[in-house]
C-alpha cells in the first residue's frame, strides 16, 4: 500500500466527516449549542431513507427522502425543544452544561424511538454504485465508484451551500445572525426563523451524511455515535465558527486517519483522532483554520 | 406619527431602570434624551425597539402597541434602533452590513433599497471607498457611520440613536450631528437621540428629555433646557 | 447524605457515626428482602458512586463530563489486572482502582482544565468512546471478552450462610457509604468552597487567592478517583470487565442520574441512582414477543425525556423545583 493509495482511501470518508462538521458548525453558529443529538437525527433520517428504499426500491428516492426527513427533524427539534431549553436553561450552576445535557437527552429519545420503530439490529444499507476499487491501468486502487459518488455528492452539496451563503440574502442573514443576532434583529430580520432554517439545513446535511456512510457502517440506532465524534473533531480542527474550516477539517481528518490506519493498523484510528482533538483544543483553540474565537467561555 | 410613552416602568431583575415615564415624541422632531451614566437611557431605547420587555406601561406608535410586538415587527413599522457601541456585524463587509438593513423589504422594494444604499454612500463617502472592507477593519468613526447607515437603509420614520458620539473625536461628532440635522430636514423623519454630550445634542434638537435615575425629570423645549442654568447644574452637572 | 441538608453543619465525626448507623440499617434490611432486589441494591450503590463523581466534577467544580464511563473503565481494568497478573487480593484491587483512575484523571485534568463548555463536552465525549475502543485493541485487556472480575464468596464460615448477592451488596454498599462520607466532608471543606467559587466566577476566585487551574485539576483527580471506585463496584456486579460494560450509554446514564437527582448536591446522588435502576425494572414483566421491543426501549425514552424536562424546568434538580413551588405558594 503506497502513500497515494492511503491518501485516496481517506478522501471519501473525510467528505462525510465534512458533512457532519458542517451540520454541527451551522447549529453552533446559530444557537451556540453543540448538537450532540445530530448522531440520532442523522440515523433517524437514514432509517426513513431505508424504509423508502424497501417500499419503492429506488435508491434516489430514498436519498431524497432521507434529506427531507433530516430537514424536517432538524426544524422540529429547534422549534419544539431547543428554543424552549435555551430560553429556560439560564440557571447559574448549570447554564453552560444545560444545553449539552439537553442535547444528550434528545439523543437518548431519538435512539429509543428508532429502537422502537426499526429495532436494534444492524441493518445493511444499499448502494447505487459498486464498492469495488476502480482499476487504473490494471492496478486496483482503494477508491470505488461509490467513493467517487460520495465525494461528488458532498462537493455538489457544499457548492450549493456556498452559493446560498455567499450569494443570497438568506445566506447573508444567516451569517449576520450567527455573529451578531441582536444587530440582525434590529435590521428587521426574523432571527428565530433564520435559526430554525439553520437547524433544518444541518438536519438535511446529517441525513445526507447518514445515507452516504450507512453502506459502510450499517445502520443501527447508535451506529453513528463514532461519526459524531469524528465530525466534532473535524469541526474543532476548523474552528467551530468556520464552515469552510469544518469542511476542510473533515477532509484533513479523513485523509490523516487513513494514513494512520494504513501504516499502524485500524486499532489506532480512534486513538489518533482523540489525541489530535485534544492537541488542537489545547494548542490552537481557535482551530487550525479559524481566525479567532473564544474557546474558553 | 407620534410616539407616545405612557407610565412606562422597566426593570432589570431587582434593578428599576425606568420608573413610570410618560412623554411624547412628535413627528418630525429631534428629541434629545440626556442623563448621567446609568440613568436608564439605553434601557429606554431597547424597550422601544422591543429588545427588552417593559414591566408595565404602554408604548404607542399611533394605534400600534409597540410593547406587544417583536423587534422585527417594530422595524417593519418604521422604527429603527442603532444601539450603543457602533453595532455593526464585524465579520461582514461594509456593503454586506448595509445590504442587511434592506433584506426585509427588498422583495417588494428592491429598487428603493438600492437607492437607499446609494444615498448612504453619498452621505458617508468614506463608506463608499470601503465597500469590500470587513467592518472590523474600520475606524471607530467609520463604524459608527456604518451603524447609522445600516439603520437608514430601512427608511425609518423614527430613528433611535444611542450615543452616536461615544468615543469619537469632537470634529467627527460635530460632523455626525450636522449630518443628522440635515438628514432630518431632508427626510422629515423623527429622531430620538440619546447623548452624554448634552450640549451638542440639545443644539440640534427641538425637544429635550432629562432622565435622572430612571425618572423623567424634565421634558421641555431644547432651548429652554439649555438656557436654564439651575436645571443644567442640577442634572447635567455644569 | 441526610447530613448535608440540615442547616446546622454536623462535624465529620457525627457524619461517620451517622454513616455507620445507615450501614447497620442496610445490613439488617439486606436480610429482609429477596435476592434480586439485593442485586439491584448493589447496582444502586455502584451507580451512586459514579453519580457522586459527576456531582463533584460538574455540580461543584463546574466542569462538564460526558465520559465518566471512561474513568470507571480505567479503575475497573486496573483492578482486574492487578488481581489476575499480580495475584493481589480483591480488597486491595479496590484501592488500586481508585488510585489508578485518580492518576489518570490528574493527567486528563491538566489538559481538560483549560477547556470549557462544548469543548470540554466534546473532548470527554471522545474519551468515552475512545477508552473502550482502546481497551478492545490491547491484547492484555482481553479484547471483546474482557477480563473476569469475581469478588467470590464471603470469607470463612460465612461463605455458606451469606449468599453471593448479599456479599456483593455489602461490598458495594460499604464502598458507597465510604464514598458519601468522603464526598460530603470534602464538599463542606475549604476545597469544596474553592470549587464552587471557581465555578461561580473564575476571575473573582483568582483575585481572592484561589488558583483556578489547580482547583480544576484537583476536582478532576478526585472525581476520577470516585469514578474508579464506581467502576470496580460496577464490574463486581457484572462479574466482568469488558469494553461493552463501559459504553457511551453508561456515561450518559450516570449523567442523567446526576441531573435527575440534582447535580448541585451530593444528596441528590441516591435519588438519581434509584431512578436509573428502578425505571427499567418497571417494564421487566413485559416479556412477550409483542411488547419486548417496548420494554427494551421505553425506559431509555422515559429517562431521556425526564432528563430533557428536568433541564428545562429545574436544571438544579428536584430540590430546586420544590423550592420554587414553595416559594410561589408563599407569595
Ligand atoms: N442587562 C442588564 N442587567 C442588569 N442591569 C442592567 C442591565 N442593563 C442595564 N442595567 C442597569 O440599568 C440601569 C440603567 O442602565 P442603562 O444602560 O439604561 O443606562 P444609560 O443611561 O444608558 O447609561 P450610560 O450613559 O452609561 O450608557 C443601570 O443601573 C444598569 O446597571
Ligand atoms: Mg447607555
Amino acid at each position: 500500500m503506497n502513500l497515494i493509495n492511503t491518501l485516496i482511501a481517506g478522501v471519501s470518508i473525510g467528505a462525510i466527516y465534512s458533512l457532519i462538521a458542517f451540520a454541527l458548525i451551522l447549529v453552533w453558529r446559530s444557537t451556540r449549542v453543540v448538537n450532540f443529538a445530530q448522531a440520532g437525527q442523522a440515523a433517524f433520517s437514514t432509517y426513513v431513507g431505508l424504509s423508502v428504499e424497501k417500499a419503492v426500491g429506488n435508491y434516489w428516492l430514498a436519498l431524497i427522502a432521507a434529506i427531507i426527513a433530516g430537514v424536517l427533524v432538524g426544524a422540529f427539534v429547534e422549534v419544539v425543544i431547543v428554543r424552549f431549553i435555551v430560553k429556560r436553561a439560564t440557571s447559574a450552576a448549570t447554564a453552560t452544561v444545560a444545553p449539552v445535557i439537553a442535547m444528550l437527552g434528545l439523543l437518548g429519545i431519538f435512539q429509543g424511538l428508532m429502537g422502537l420503530i426499526w429495532g436494534g439490529d444492524y441493518q445493511p444499507y444499499p448502494t447505487a454504485f459498486s464498492r469495488d476499487g476502480i482499476s487504473i491501468a490494471g492496478n486496483q486502487i482503494p477508491f470505488s465508484r461509490f467513493d467517487l459518488f460520495v465525494l461528488l455528492t458532498v462537493v455538489v452539496a457544499m457548492s450549493f451551500a456556498a452559493v446560498i451563503f455567499q450569494r443570497t440574502s438568506l445566506g447573508l442573514s444567516m451569517r449576520a445572525a450567527a455573529f451578531a443576532p441582536e444587530v440582525t434583529r434590529l435590521a428587521g430580520i426574523r432571527v428565530s426563523r433564520i435559526r430554525t432554517l439553520g437547524w433544518a439545513f444541518a438536519g438535511g446535511a446529517g441525513g445526507l451524511a447518514g445515507v452516504l456512510v450507512a453502506p459502510t457502517t450499517f445502520i443501527a440506532p447508535n451506529s453513528f455515535d463514532l461519526l459524531l465524534v469524528f465530525g466534532f473533531t473535524a469541526a474543532v480542527i476548523g474552528g467551530l465558527d468556520s464552515l469552510i474550516g469544518g469542511v476542510l477539517g473533515g477532509l484533513a481528518l479523513g485523509i490523516g486517519l487513513s494514513v494512520v490506519t494504513g501504516y499502524l493498523g485500524g486499532s489506532y484510528t480512534f486513538m489518533t483522532a482523540f489525541v489530535l482533538l485534544i492537541i488542537i483544543l489545547l494548542v490552537r483553540p481557535q482551530g487550525i483554520l479559524g481566525a479567532r474565537g473564544a474557546r474558553r467561555a | 406619527m407620534t410616539l407616545r410613552v405612557r407610565g412606562l416602568t422597566i426593570d432589570h431583575g431587582a434593578i428599576r431602570a425606568i420608573s413610570n415615564a410618560t412623554f411624547n415624541i412628535p413627528q418630525g422632531s429631534i428629541t434629545a434624551v440626556i442623563g448621567a451614566n446609568g440613568a436608564g437611557k439605553s434601557t429606554l431605547l431597547r424597550t422601544i425597539s422591543g429588545l427588552k420587555r417593559a414591566t408595565s406601561g404602554n408604548i404607542l406608535w399611533e394605534e400600534l402597541e409597540l410593547h406587544r410586538l417583536q423587534t422585527e415587527q417594530i422595524v417593519r413599522a418604521g422604527i429603527v434602533h442603532v444601539p450603543e457601541g457602533r453595532s455593526v456585524v464585524t465579520e461582514l463587509t461594509v456593503a454586506e452590513n448595509l445590504a442587511l438593513g434592506g433584506i426585509w423589504r427588498s422583495r417588494n422594494n428592491k429598487s428603493d433599497v438600492l437607492a437607499a444604499i446609494a444615498e448612504v454612500y453619498e452621505l458617508f463617502p468614506r463608506l463608499g471607498e470601503r465597500k469590500k472592507q470587513r467592518a472590523d477593519t474600520l475606524s471607530g468613526g467609520e463604524r459608527q457611520m456604518l451603524a447609522i447607515g445600516r439603520g437608514l437603509i430601512s427608511r425609518p420614520q423614527l430613528l433611535l440613536l444611542d450615543e452616536p458620539s461615544l468615543g469619537l473625536a469632537p470634529l467627527v461628532v460635530e460632523q455626525i450631528f450636522q449630518t443628522l440635522a440635515e438628514l432630518q430636514k431632508s427626510t422629515g423623519m423623527t429622531i430620538l437621540l440619546v447623548e452624554q454630550n448634552a450640549m451638542s445634542a440639545l443644539r440640534i434638537a427641538s425637544q429635550g428629555i432629562v432622565l435622572d435615575q430612571g425618572q423623567v425629570v424634565i421634558a421641555d423645549d431644547a432651548r429652554a433646557i439649555m438656557n436654564d442654568t439651575a436645571l443644567r447644574y442640577a442634572y447635567l452637572g455644569y | 447524605m441526610l447530613a448535608v441538608r440540615s442547616s446546622h453543619k454536623p462535624s465529620a465525626t457525627k457524619r461517620i457515626i451517622l454513616a455507620i448507623a445507615v450501614g447497620a440499617l442496610l445490613f439488617v434490611a439486606s436480610n429482609l428482602i429477596d435476592e434480586y432486589r439485593i442485586f439491584q441494591g448493589a447496582q444502586v450503590a455502584a451507580y451512586l458512586v459514579g453519580i457522586i463523581s459527576i456531582v463533584l466534577l460538574t455540580g461543584y467544580s463546574g466542569q462538564i463530563t460526558l465520559g465518566q464511563g471512561a474513568f470507571m473503565a480505567v479503575g475497573a481494568y486496573s483492578a482486574s489486572l492487578v488481581v489476575q497478573e499480580f495475584g493481589l487480593p480483591i480488597w486491595a484491587s479496590f484501592f488500586v482502582a481508585v488510585i489508578a483512575a485518580a492518576l489518570f484523571g490528574a493527567i486528563i485534568g491538566i489538559s481538560a482544565g483549560r477547556l470549557s463548555g462544548p469543548y470540554l463536552a466534546g473532548a470527554t465525549l471522545a474519551f468515552a468512546v475512545g477508552i473502550p475502543a482502546l481497551a478492545n485493541a490491547i491484547p492484555i485487556l482481553g479484547g471483546e471478552q474482557g477480563l473476569s472480575f469475581d469478588i467470590g464468596y464471603a470469607p470463612g464460615k460465612y461463605a455458606d450462610t451469606v449468599s453471593p448477592y448479599k456479599w456483593l451488596f455489602w461490598i458495594c454498599a460499604l464502598c458507597a457509604i465510604i464514598a458519601i462520607v468522603i464526598a460530603v466532608n470534602l464538599t463542606s471543606s475549604g476545597i469544596g468552597r474553592q470549587w464552587r467559587a471557581v465555578r461561580a466566577h473564575e476571575t473573582a476566585a483568582a483575585l481572592s487567592g484561589i488558583n483556578p487551574a489547580r482547583s480544576k485539576v484537583l476536582a478532576f483527580t478526585v472525581s476520577s478517583g470516585f469514578a474508579g471506585l464506581a467502576g470496580v463496584s460496577f464490574s463486581a456486579t457484572v462479574g466482568l470487565v469488558a469494553p461493552s460494560s463501559f459504553t457511551l450509554a453508561l456515561s450518559f446514564l450516570l449523567l442523567t442520574g446526576s441531573i435527575l437527582g440534582g447535580i448541585s448536591h451530593i444528596s441528590g446522588a441516591l435519588g438519581g441512582a434509584l431512578i436509573i435502576v428502578i425505571i427499567p425494572t418497571i417494564f421487566e414483566s413485559w416479556t412477550e414477543e409483542a411488547s419486548l421491543g417496548v420494554a427494551t426501549y421505553l425506559p431509555g425514552i422515559i429517562v431521556s425525556a425526564l432528563l430533557l424536562l428536568s433541564i428545562a424546568l429545574a436544571p438544579e434538580g428536584p430540590s430546586e423545583l420544590l423550592h420554587k413551588i414553595r416559594h410561589r405558594h408563599r407569595h
